[in-house]
């Protein structure tokens, strides 16, 4: 067997076989391509390397301790662990999802008693009547309450209202919902008060776990759980002015019983879950960072950028990685638009991939000093290469943000990162397909 | 921590004087609050601290902040008053905070019905937010 392993500005080859054994053979079918131009050796090098599974830190600056990556949040926080369970993680401590590590902005949970449907916070109209702390939650504990409805021709819901109301202003709800003897449940939003009603309904399915019908109005999205839990939500954008209030409804349509819990009404996408009682509930944002020295290549250094996002917030402006050389946030990775995912490293405008679908998907940015050219890569895939322009003195007390743009404290993303690793060489495009697991 | 309910009584006073502050930020007189000051892509100034939502009564607002420091911000800036603080989830205001405090936040109720006749209530909570 023959092994010759280049480094970089050199053809890149890594012969695995030439004595015609099964696997032997390139992608294309032909030694020196494909798996064979990948340097094992150098991708097992990295600068960086965090937020692996299971694992928040492996390769960092200075130390390589789960202390030199730094993780603040100012509230305790809740997210979904791998076997579909509700969790709470304390101040500060990292939450991982089985998308991937969880970052997200601020959010505030406008509804009261969001587990507590039988309190007077609640209107209920119809017959539907509820009945409290019947089966245990997606959280474990005996919380959820019992909805039951007696009468089908009429409007059987829950309804609580909340006060913010601006036109463009994208509001979202959600809840968590079991199937009972029903299995179909109805989300309704209303704005009204002073302006244009906005009236939209949609009804998800607990035993198909899909939404049966959506309003086109409602961009509705679904987590299952374990226990036969989902949860759903429907967000809005307000469309006019002069509303003043925001109703957020759940109700069923058949004679029969159903499980509610975790009321959740937030500014702009969903966001995980925020218990309330008498008052609305903040949780902080989750703020990741590093710093510059030994994490990130020299200005004269070939670099590259690998790791995997998942974007649950597809409007906004949200950096997944960014970086403030000499001149303002000139190297990062940010979701300008619901589609849109723009890479800049130096002057030159950013270059984007234009079909994200809100998707967990791999991005890939490299940079040749010699070439000045930014290759950007999605799933293994090239999507395109620029000219990246002036390139900037790299400041190594600086530091490295992910999932914002800390600096300034703003481009928070709502959503998951993982895998994350910056290289001082540029990788080749088999080494990206063979990094994004193809 | 600390989670302090600040009152601004005159938006426009503490713009200028949070502007004045930004100025001080990495020199020898740097303000106790210029840490929460920054500009954003535009050249905004913001306040980035952890915060609830802001209560807007007109040119006066209320907020909680959350700081491992509340004497960054408590005493150090005229036209920012810290009228009280959140402790185990209940507001407990300091001498004259509760008038300025219901002065700004209105509780008033709302009634509507809605086109399919059915009447809501909203009545905001005495507490307009809490932490997590």
């Amino acid at each position: 067997m023959a092994t010759t392993v280049s480094a970089k500005d050199s053809p890149a080859v890594v012969t695995i076989s030439e004595t015609g054994a099964p696997g032997d053979k390139g992608e294309t079918g032909e030694n020196g391509t494909g798996l064979n131009n990948v340097r094992k050796s150098l991708l097992d090098n990295p600068l960086l390397h965090i937020l692996k599974t299971n694992q928040l830190t492996d390769v960092i600056a200075p130390t390589s301790m789960d202390s030199d990556l730094t993780w603040t949040r100012a509230t305790t926080a809740t997210y979904i662990d791998r076997y579909g369970a509700v969790q709470t993680a304390a101040i500060n401590e990292p939450r991982q999802e089985a998308e991937g590590w969880l970052i997200e902005g601020a959010s505030t949970n406008a509804t009261l008693r969001s587990e507590e449907f039988d309190l007077a916070a609640w209107t209920k109209a119809g017959t539907l009547t509820v009945t409290p702390n019947t089966i245990a939650a997606p959280d474990g504990q005996v919380t959820a309450d019992t909805i039951t409805c007696t009468d089908v021709n009429i409007e059987n819901l829950l309804m609580q209202a909340t006060s913010f109301v601006d036109s463009g202003q994208t509001i979202t709800m959600s809840y968590f919902v079991k199937g009972g003897t029903v299995n179909e449940i109805n989300l309704r939003t209303l704005t009204l008060s002073g302006g244009v009603v906005q009236d939209y309904a949609s009804r998800f399915n607990t035993s198909t776990g899909v939404f049966s019908s959506v309003s086109p109005n409602h961009k509705v999205s679904v987590i299952a759980l374990s226990g036969g839990w989902f949860r759903i939500a429907a967000t809005i954008t307000a469309n006019n002015t002069g509303n003043t209030q925001y109703q957020t409804r759940c109700g069923l349509n058949q004679q029969g019983f159903a499980y509610i819990w975790g009321a959740q009404t937030e500014e702009s996408g969903l966001s995980s879950y925020i218990p309330t009682s008498t008052s609305s509930v903040t949780r902080s944002s989750d703020n990741l960072s590093c710093i510059v020295l030994n994490n990130l290549p020299s200005k004269t250094d070939d670099t590259s950028i690998v790791f995997s996002v998942k974007s649950k917030h597809l409007s906004g402006f949200h950096n997944f990685i960014s970086v403030d050389l000499s001149a303002i946030d000139t190297l990062r990775v940010t979701h300008t638009s619901e589609s849109t995912i723009a890479f800049k490293h130096g002057s030159a405008s950013s270059t984007a991939i234009t079909d994200y679908n809100g998707g967990k998907t791999s991005l890939a940015m490299v940079f040749g000093y010699s070439d000045n050219l930014l290759t950007v890569y999605q799933d293994g895939v090239e999507k395109s290469q620029v000219d990246a322009g002036i390139q900037y003195d790299v400041i190594p007390s600086n530091i490295i943000s992910f999932g914002s743009r800390q600096e300034n404290g703003s481009r928070f993303m709502y959503g998951h990162l993982s895998d994350i690793r910056i290289y001082d060489f540029a990788l080749n495009a088999s080494e990206v397909n063979f990094l994004n697991g193809d | 921590m600390k989670d302090i309910i600040t009152h601004i009584p005159d938006l426009e006073k503490f713009r200028i004087e949070a502007a004045e502050i930004y100025e001080s930020k990495g020199g020898s007189k740097e303000h106790h609050a210029a840490k929460f000051l920054f500009k954003d892509d535009s050249g905004n100034l913001i306040f980035n601290a952890s915060k609830t939502p802001v209560v807007y009564q007109g040119n006066s607002s209320l907020c909680l902040v959350r700081t491992d420091r509340a004497s960054d911000l408590d005493g150090t800036i005229d036209s920012l008053e810290v009228i009280g603080e959140c402790v185990n989830g209940e507001y407990v205001f300091r001498p004259y905070g509760k008038d300025k405090y219901e002065s700004t936040y209105q509780t008033d109720e709302v009634v509507t019905v809605s086109p399919d006749g059915i009447k809501a209530t909203y009545k905001p909570p005495y507490m307009f937010g809490i932490f997590s």
